[in-house]
C-alpha cells in the first residue's frame, strides 16, 4: 500500500469516523447541557425571530467598533472566503465531497483556485503574525490557537504544493495533502476549529437571551 | 440639582474605613477552591456551555473593553476574565472533559485571589464585549458567575464585603435602616413641603429608593415624589422594603442578593402594588427585574420598572410633557459624575450610581483615574473617543426598552457614561431631552426640574 | 543459435538505410533524455553490438505483451531490434516444445552464463506450495531462481512481473508476487504497463546494448527516461483541466469536445508512463486520446485503487454505515456526557447552597 493509497483509503475512513464521532459527541453534549429556567417576566416571549437575526447580524461588527476591528475582520473574511472557495469550488474537491454527500455543483478554473489559496495562506500568515506580535494576542493565545492556524494552513499549503509539483512527485504530495486534510478532520471536533459549528447555536442563544430582555443583540 | 459637598466629602472619607469593617470568613484554601468550584458548576447553564465551546481567542472583546482600550494592557482582555470558569467547565462539564483534563490546569486558591482584581475591579459587566463578540459570547454573564464563585470563596474586595455584609445582616446601607428611613422621609417631606406617602397599606405603585439617595442625593427622592403626585398615582414608600441597591448582586453573593430582593417583594405584596419602581441604579434594576423571580422561586405578582422606564412610558402616553430639545438645559447623564466631574471628582468617588467604583483604588480603579485625567487634558486616544460617543446613542431604544439590555448575568451594571447617557435620553424618547441641572443623576435626578417647568 | 553478425550488419540486411538507422539512434537518444552529442556514440555502439542471448520466462500473465509486440503491422525499428536478439527461450514463440524447449533453455544458459538477459513477464504465485503455475514440472519460482542466477540482468516486463499486476489484485488468491520481490541479487529493471509500449523496451534494450548497463531507474525500478513524467503533465487535454472543463459522461458534449476526463476517473495525474508522448501503434493514439481516462496501469496495484471510473480525488472507501455508526456512537456518548455533567452539577448545587464557613 502506497502512502497515497493509505491516505485515500483507511486514513480517510478513520479520520471521517473520528470527525463525525467527535462532532456529534461535542454538539449533542453541549446542546443537552443543563438549561436555566428563567421565571422573570420576559419583555418578548417570542424570541425566535431575534435569535435567528442575531445568527446573521454577527457576521459584521457594529459601526462603533470599526476602527479597532475592521482590519482583522477583513483578514478573517479573506481567510474564510478564500478557504471556502478552495474547499468548495475546486473540482477535485467537489468530487471528493460529492462522493461523501451525493451533492454536486460546478467549480472554478484552477488559476482562480490558486489565487484563493494564496489569499487564504497570506491571511493565515497575517493572523499568525498578529498572534505572535500583538501583546494582546500573545496574552490570550495558547498552544491550541497556533495549532489551529497550522492545521488549517497545512492543507492549503500542501494542496498548492501538490498542484505545483513542488519538491516531490505528485502522488507523494497528493498523499501528504490528503493526510493533512485528515489531520484537520481528526482535530476539528476537539479544538477551537469547532467554532465552525458552534457559531450558530451560540449566536442563536445570545439572540434569544437578549431578545427576551428586549435588547437588540 | 445640588449636592451638599460637606456631606459628600464625609462619604468619601468613609470609604477607606469600610474595608476595616469587613469580616472576611475563615476558610482554608481548599475550602475556598471547593466553594468556588461548586458555585461555578451550579451556575453554568446551557448558554454558557455553548459559549465556552465557541471562543476562538480572536481578541475582539478587548477592543470593546473600557479597561483595555485606554490602558492597552492585555491583562484586561475580557476573554481572560472568565478563564477560571472556563477551566472548571472544560475539566468537569464539557463533553470533551476526558480530553481537556489532560492539558487544562485545575484552579487553585491563588488563581482565585489573582482573578479578584480582574472580575471586581477591572470589569463593570457593561456587556460591550458581548456586543462585539463574533461568536455571540456573553462574557459579562460569565464574569458574574466568576464573582459568585469568588464571593462564595470569601474572596470579595474588603470594601464591597463590608457593604454586602451590612446589607445582609441589617438590610441597611450606610446605616440607613427602616427607622432612619422613616425619619429622613418625614423630615424631607416637611422641609420641602412635598407629600410623600409612607407605609401605606394599599398602593398601586411601590417606589423604592436607596440609602444613598436618602442621605446624599435626597432631592432625587423629592423630584420623584413631585412627579408621582403630579401624575396622581396611588403610590407609597415603605420602610419595610425601600432599599433598591443590592450589594449581594454586585458582589456576587447570592444569599444577600436574595434577602435584599425579597424585602422588596414582601413590601410590594403587603401593599398590593402592581408596579415596583426602581430608582436609577445600575444593579438595582436588573436585580429586581430579572433575578428576583428566579431567586424567589416563582414569578413576581407585579411588574418592575426603572424610574426612567416609567417616565418614558408616561411621556409617550402624553401624561408627562417635556420641553423640546434646544429649550432649557440639556440633561446630564448619570455617569457624568464619575467621568466628567463638574467638581474635581476623584477616584475615591463614592457612590455614583453603582458599585465597583465605590471602593478604594486598586489597579482596576487606577485606570479610571487615568481616564479622568486624560479626558481633562483632552488627550484621550482618538479611537476611544470616537467609539464611545455614538455608542450610547446606538443602544437607545424605544422608551424604556433600553433598560432591558442585559449586560452580564442579568444585570444592567455600570455602563460607561455614554451608555448611560443613551439610557437616560432613551428613557424619555429621542425627541425629547430632559431639561436638567448640572451633574444630576440621570432621569431621576432631573425630575425636580421637569416638575418645576411644569409649574412654571 | 547465436551468430556473429553485428546489429548494424543485420539492420542493413533488412534494408534499413544509414539515414533510417541514425534517425532511430537520435530518437533513442531523445527518448532516453541523452544529449544529441551522444547520438554518434549510440550509433557506433549499436553498429558493433553483438547478438545478446535473451531468455524469456512467462509466468502468471496473459501474453498481452507478446501479442502487443508481435502484432505490429509494419516492420519497425523496434521489431528489428527484437529480431536481432537471440530469443533462446520463449515458450509462446519458440518452435520447440516439452523437453526440447527446456533443453534449449539449459543450453543457452550454459553457453551465455553470466551474460544473458532474463526477461520475465507475469507474476509468480507463492501460495499453497506455489502450485498455481508451473512449467515442465518446475514451479515458477524455481525456474525464476534457476535462470536468474546466471543472468546479467533481469527485465520485468509488464505490470504483472514488475508489481504483481492483475494476479496480485485483491484478494490475490494465488499469493502472486513480483520479480524484484524475489530477485534481490541482480539488477532488476521494471517495464510496467498493461501492456508496456514496445518502444520502451526497445529503447531500454538499445541502452543496454549501447552502454552495457541498465538505464537510470526511478524509485519503482522503472527507466526514468520513459517513466519520468506523469500522463497528466504531458496530456494534450491538460488545458481543459486547468480551465475547469470536464467531460461528465462518456457521451456528453464535453466528451465530444475532448475535455478533460478527470471526473470520469482518469488516473493520469498519478500515473508515470510515456503513453502521452510516444503513444501507441506508431504514434497513432493513446487511451485518453481515444476518449477513455488513464487507468494507471503502469503503477503498482493499479487494480485496487478504487475503481477506474472513480475520480482520483474521491476516497477509495465507501462506508456510509461506518460514518453513521461513528456519528451515532458520538451522539450516544454526547448524551451520556451531558447526563454525567448534569449529575456533577446536581452534586455541586448541594455544595453551593451550603453556608460558607
Amino acid at each position: 500500500m502506497t502512502l497515497l493509497d493509505f491516505a485515500r483509503g483507511p486514513a480517510l475512513a478513520w479520520s471521517l469516523y473520528i470527525l463525525f464521532f467527535g462532532s456529534l459527541l461535542r454538539l449533542v453534549g453541549v446542546l443537552l447541557a443543563r438549561k436555566h429556567v428563567d421565571l422573570s417576566q420576559p419583555r418578548n416571549a417570542d424570541t425566535l425571530g431575534d435569535s435567528v437575526r442575531t445568527v446573521f447580524t454577527r457576521f459584521w461588527f457594529k459601526p462603533e467598533f470599526r476602527a479597532s476591528t475592521l482590519f482583522i475582520t477583513l483578514i478573517g473574511y479573506a481567510m474564510h472566503i478564500g478557504l471556502a472557495v478552495v474547499v468548495l469550488l475546486f473540482v477535485p474537491h467537489i468530487l471528493f465531497i460529492s462522493k461523501l454527500s451525493g451533492l454536486s455543483w460546478g467549480g472554478l478554473p484552477n488559476d482562480t483556485i490558486m489565487l484563493a489559496g494564496a489569499i487564504t495562506l497570506a491571511a493565515l500568515v497575517a493572523m499568525w503574525v498578529r498572534r505572535l506580535q500583538n501583546p494582546l494576542m500573545q496574552a490570550i493565545s495558547n498552544w491550541e490557537d497556533h495549532l489551529a492556524l497550522f492545521i488549517t494552513g497545512l492543507p492549503v499549503l500542501t494542496g498548492m504544493m501538490a498542484y505545483g509539483h513542488l519538491f516531490q512527485d505528485y502522488p507523494t504530495l497528493l498523499a501528504i495533502h490528503i493526510l493533512s486534510v485528515e489531520l484537520l478532520f481528526v482535530w476539528f471536533p476537539f479544538g477551537k476549529l469547532f467554532h465552525a459549528v458552534m457559531w450558530i447555536p451560540t449566536r442563536f442563544k445570545l439572540g434569544a437571551h437578549f431578545s427576551r430582555r428586549g435588547v437588540k443583540a | 440639582m445640588t449636592v451638599d459637598m460637606q456631606l459628600f466629602e464625609k462619604f468619601a472619607g468613609m470609604i477607606p474605613a469600610l474595608a476595616e469593617r469587613a469580616q472576611p470568613p475563615h476558610m482554608s484554601d481548599a475550602e475556598r477552591v471547593e466553594k468556588a468550584r461548586a458555585t461555578f458548576l451550579a451556575n453554568i447553564d446551557a448558554d454558557m456551555a455553548s459559549e465556552m465551546e465557541s471562543c476562538i481567542h480572536c481578541g475582539h472583546c478587548a477592543d470593546a473593553c473600557h479597561y483595555y482600550v485606554p490602558t492597552q494592557d492585555p491583562k484586561y482582555a475580557p476573554v481572560r476574565k472568565f478563564e477560571l470558569l472556563k477551566r472548571v467547565y472544560r475539566r468537569e462539564l464539557s463533553p470533551l472533559r476526558w480530553l481537556h483534563r489532560l492539558y487544562t490546569e485545575d484552579i487553585n486558591a491563588d488563581d482565585l485571589r489573582k482573578w479578584q482584581e480582574l472580575v471586581y475591579d477591572s470589569c463593570t459587566e457593561c456587556g460591550r464585549c458581548a456586543m462585539i463578540c463574533p461568536m455571540g459570547i456573553n462574557i459579562a454573564g460569565m464574569v458574574n458567575v466568576m464573582r459568585q464563585g469568588l464571593a462564595n470563596a470569601g474572596i470579595i474586595p474588603a470594601e464591597m464585603m463590608a457593604m454586602e455584609q451590612e446589607q445582609g445582616a441589617h438590610g441597611s446601607i450606610f446605616g440607613v435602616g427602616p427607622t432612619e428611613m422613616e425619619q429622613i422621609v418625614q423630615d424631607l417631606s416637611r422641609k420641602q413641603g412635598v407629600e410623600i406617602p409612607l407605609n401605606r397599606d394599599r398602593a398601586d405603585i411601590l417606589v423604592t429608593t436607596s440609602g444613598l439617595d436618602l442621605l446624599l442625593y435626597n432631592d432625587v427622592l423629592i423630584a420623584t415624589a413631585r412627579i408621582m403626585n403630579h401624575l396622581g398615582e396611588s403610590w407609597t414608600l415603605r420602610s419595610d422594603g425601600f432599599e433598591a441597591a443590592n450589594f449581594g448582586l454586585l458582589s456576587g453573593y447570592e444569599k444577600v442578593q436574595k434577602a435584599a430582593s425579597e424585602r422588596l417583594i414582601r413590601a410590594a405584596e403587603a401593599c398590593g402594588a402592581t408596579t415596583v419602581i426602581i430608582p436609577e441604579c445600575g444593579h438595582a434594576y436588573p436585580s429586581m427585574r430579572w433575578d428576583a423571580a428566579n431567586l424567589h422561586g416563582r414569578q413576581l405578582p407585579f411588574r418592575v420598572l426603572a424610574i426612567s422606564e416609567y417616565l418614558g412610558q408616561k411621556v409617550k402616553s402624553g401624561q408627562l410633557k417635556l420641553t423640546p430639545p434646544g429649550q432649557g438645559q440639556e440633561g446630564h447623564f448619570p455617569r457624568s459624575l464619575q467621568t466628567r466631574p463638574p467638581f474635581g471628582f476623584d477616584r475615591r468617588a463614592p457612590l455614583g450610581a453603582g458599585g465597583t467604583r465605590s471602593r478604594l483604588p486598586r489597579d482596576g480603579v487606577a485606570w479610571r483615574n487615568e481616564l479622568v485625567l486624560r479626558r481633562r487634558r483632552g488627550c484621550l486616544p482618538d479611537r476611544y473617543r470616537r467609539r464611545t460617543a455614538p455608542e450610547g446613542l446606538r443602544y437607545q431604544d424605544r422608551a424604556g426598552r433600553c433598560h432591558g439590555r442585559r449586560f452580564g448575568g442579568g444585570h444592567l451594571r455600570q455602563l460607561p457614561a455614554e451608555l448611560h447617557g443613551g439610557r437616560a435620553a432613551g428613557a424619555v424618547g429621542q425627541e425629547h431631552r430632559i431639561p436638567g441641572g448640572t451633574g444630576g443623576r440621570g432621569a431621576a435626578g432631573n425630575h425636580a426640574l421637569i416638575k418645576d417647568q411644569h409649574h412654571d | 543459435m547465436s551468430d556473429d553478425k553485428t546489429l548494424g550488419e543485420r539492420l542493413r540486411e533488412s534494408g534499413l538505410s544509414r539515414r533510417g538507422f541514425m534517425k532511430f539512434c537520435a530518437a533513442t537518444a531523445s527518448m532516453m533524455a541523452l544529449p544529441p552529442s551522444m547520438i554518434p556514440a549510440i550509433a557506433a555502439a549499436l553498429e558493433k553490438a553483438r547478438r545478446p542471448s535473451v531468455i524469456w520466462l512467462s509466468f502468471q500473465e496473459c501474453t498481452g505483451y507478446t501479442e502487443s509486440l508481435t502484432r505490429s503491422h509494419s516492420p519497425t525499428i523496434e521489431s528489428l531490434i527484437f529480431d536481432h536478439i537471440s530469443l533462446d527461450y520463449h515458450h509462446t514463440l519458440q518452435a520447440a516444445a516439452g523437453d526440447g524447449a527446456e533443453a534449449a533453455r539449459k543450453a543457452a544458459m550454459k553457453e551465455n552464463w553470466g551474460k544473458y538477459l532474463l526477461v520475465v513477464d507475469g507474476a509468480i504465485p507463492q501460495k499453497d506450495g506455489r502450485v498455481y503455475s508451473a512449467i515442465a514440472g518446475m514451479t515458477n519460482l524455481e525456474m525464476l531462481k534457476e535462470v536468474a542466477e546466471g543472468a546479467a540482468a533481469v527485465v520485468a516486463v509488464g505490470t504483472c512481473a514488475a508489481y504483481g499486476g492483475l494476479p496480485k489484485a485483491s484478494p490475490n488468491p494465488t499469493g502472486a508476487t513480483y520479480v524484484s520481490d524475489l530477485i534481490t541479487d541482480k539488477p532488476v529493471l521494471n517495464v510496467p504497463s498493461c501492456p508496456p509500449i514496445p518502444v520502451v523496451i526497445s529503447g531500454t534494450l538499445a541502452h543496454y546494448l549501447t552502454f552495457g548497463t541498465l538505464p537510470e531507474l526511478d524509485h519503482l525500478g522503472r527507466p526514468k527516461a520513459f517513466y519520468g513524467q506523469s500522463i497528466h503533465d504531458r496530456c494534450y487535454r491538460r488545458p481543459f483541466y486547468e480551465r475547469g472543463q470536464f467531460a461528465e459522461t462518456f457521451d456528453d458534449e464535453g466528451a465530444r469536445k475532448g475535455w478533460c476526463l478527470y471526473k470520469l476517473g482518469c488516473k493520469g495525474p498519478v500515473t508515470y508512463n510515456a503513453c502521452a508522448t510516444t503513444k501507441w501503434n506508431e504514434g497513432t493514439s493513446f487511451p485518453i486520446q481515444s476518449g477513455h481516462g488513464c487507468i494507471g496501469c503502469s503503477e503498482p496495484d493499479f487494480w485496487d485503487k478504487g475503481g477506474f471510473y472513480e475520480a482520483l480525488s474521491k476516497g477509495t472507501f465507501s462506508s456510509a454505515e461506518g460514518i453513521a455508526l461513528a456519528a451515532g456512537a458520538g451522539a450516544a456518548i454526547g448524551v451520556a456526557a451531558a447526563m454525567g455533567a448534569k449529575s456533577r452539577q446536581t452534586e455541586a448545587d448541594a455544595k453551593h447552597k451550603e453556608d460558607p464557613a
